[in-house]
């Protein structure tokens, strides 16, 4: 039995199984839980993540004729919800300039654990590796969801490899079919 | 699977956060709607203007009527079948008017249906089209069809409707009194040319029940009122108006589900003040959008 390749093909039909359902019900119910996951890595706190995200479905919504006939839904509704994350946080970093306060962090366990391994990540880094090891999107959608070449993903993901070694190696599959 | 794959299963498996509901999601889209709205400085300097000309009485006279009837894609409008408005329904995505309480809002001895928009507004452009729809069904329309965008530069830009700017109505059952306070023509950024100002009557029931002045602003016989677009508008979006009559005879598109839909419960509000005896007053959509809209 040889590796399992757990990149493009087999992450790409998985992404495609939950693009192609048919309402934005079911749609919503299976990706919000991952995008959650993914934006929290992203930006280090779950409130901000949550509201980033919820923001992000709120117009996925209003535009699901469109947003639905897109390659990925899902990666548009991530580009949107890093946008989203990113203006929040301007503001919350001109808040603390102005009037020196300091949001507390939220990020509960096993977020937090997670957390504490992918922190020490370059801001574009981490949102690679989030938005490719635990948002499942293909590297061609991280590329379009970011805004940047397919080259840059794959050359940030091996710059982030090399950071974080065995965390991002791929294992191989057993017997029986399950890694 | 990575090692980072199968630590993250847990946040996919029991979520971080629990997903709001659809409604919600829906209430998060009106609320950023309507801050928009506000927050935008033409709107509100262009309220700020027209109001003011309104109360003070300074306005100019307004440019001439167009001439001609009805432009085809109003005619589209008016002769939407029951039967499509009867598939389309109550769909979740409209918000029904609001009722209310007070003094009748009447004009000639008949309620009176007051609309407040501009041109450049594209939530306008939504209501428009539902007004449309719903009055047909209790009289007819002159001189509409002037053909105009909602800005280029707001939100849901380039919206393609028609003003009510020189239109008239007559009907047997009520008024309708329609001002639009804005063009669509830009005199500065986020400013637009002042165009209607506004009638004693459109004044009173605009300035009792909108105190945040915002447009559309829609107000059936003083018992029922709308604040904003009752749907999206966004299923507006990059539609010639041919496409966008032409779908409002689909009832399953995106605008015959956010317009038609809208249309039901104006019909229903409609029907509730007048006490008309019309076929479309005894439609199955009108007692459940009455029901919905009960205080």
């Amino acid at each position: 039995m040889g590796v399992v390749d757990c990149t493009a093909d087999t992450l790409g039909r998985r992404e495609a199984a939950i693009d192609d359902a048919p309402t934005f019900d079911h749609w919503y119910a299976a990706a919000h839980p991952r995008l959650v996951a993914t934006v929290a890595l992203v930006v280090g706190d779950l409130d901000q993540a949550t509201d980033a995200v919820d923001e992000a479905f709120a117009r996925a919504l209003e535009r699901w004729d469109r947003v639905s006939s897109m390659v990925s839904p899902t990666g548009w509704t991530y580009a949107v919800a890093l946008n989203h994350a990113r203006r929040k946080a301007r503001r919350a970093a001109m808040e603390r300039r102005l009037l020196g306060r300091e949001r507390p962090r939220a990020m509960p366990a096993p977020a937090g654990e997670i957390w504490s391994l992918v922190s020490c990540l370059p801001r574009r880094q981490r949102e690679v590796v989030a938005l490719r090891h635990v948002g499942d999107l293909r590297e061609a959608d991280i590329a379009a969801a970011l805004g940047i070449s397919r080259s840059t993903v794959s050359s940030t993901l091996a710059d982030a490899h090399r950071r974080l070694g065995h965390l991002l190696d791929d294992e191989p599959e057993s017997e029986d079919g399950h890694v | 699977m990575s090692e980072l794959q199968r630590l993250a299963a847990p946040l996919v498996a029991e979520p971080l956060a629990p997903p709001p509901s659809i409604a919600a999601l829906r209430a998060r889209n009106r609320r950023r709607h309507r801050r928009r709205l506000l927050a935008s400085s033409g709107t509100a300097l262009v309220i700020v203007a027209v109001v003011a000309t309104a109360v003070l009485g300074t306005g100019s006279a307004p440019p001439a009527v167009p001439s001609g009837g009805l432009a085809a894609y109003i005619e589209a409008g008016v002769s939407v079948p029951p039967s499509v408005l009867t598939a389309v329904g109550l769909p979740s995505g409209v918000d029904p008017p609001t009722a209310i309480t007070g003094p009748a809002l009447s004009d000639a001895g008949k309620p009176a249906v007051v609309y407040v928009g501009a041109e450049f507004c594209p939530y306008c452009a939504l209501e428009r089209w539902a007004l449309v729809v719903a009055l047909s069904r209790f009289g007819t329309f002159a001189d509409l069809g002037q053909a105009i965008s909602s800005s280029a530069n707001d939100v849901y830009p380039n919206l393609k409707s028609w003003s009510f700017h020189g239109s008239t109505y007559s009907s047997p059952y009520l008024t309708f009194d329609p001002a639009e306070i804005a063009s669509d023509t830009a005199t500065g950024v986020g400013s637009y040319q002042p165009l209607d100002t506004l009638s004693a009557l459109q004044a009173e029931a605009f300035h009792a029940h909108d105190s945040g002045g915002g447009i559309p602003f829609l107000d059936v016989g003083g018992r029922y009122v709308v604040l904003g677009a009752s749907a999206s508008p966004a299923v507006l979006e990059g539609l010639t108006l041919d496409q966008v009559a032409t779908d409002l005879n689909d009832p399953s598109s995106p605008v015959a589900q956010a317009v038609d839909g809208t249309a039901n419960y104006l019909i229903a509000a409609m029907c509730s003040v007048t006490g008309a005896a019309l076929p479309a007053c005894s439609a199955s959509t009108v007692a459940a959008a009455v029901a919905r809209m009960k205080v």
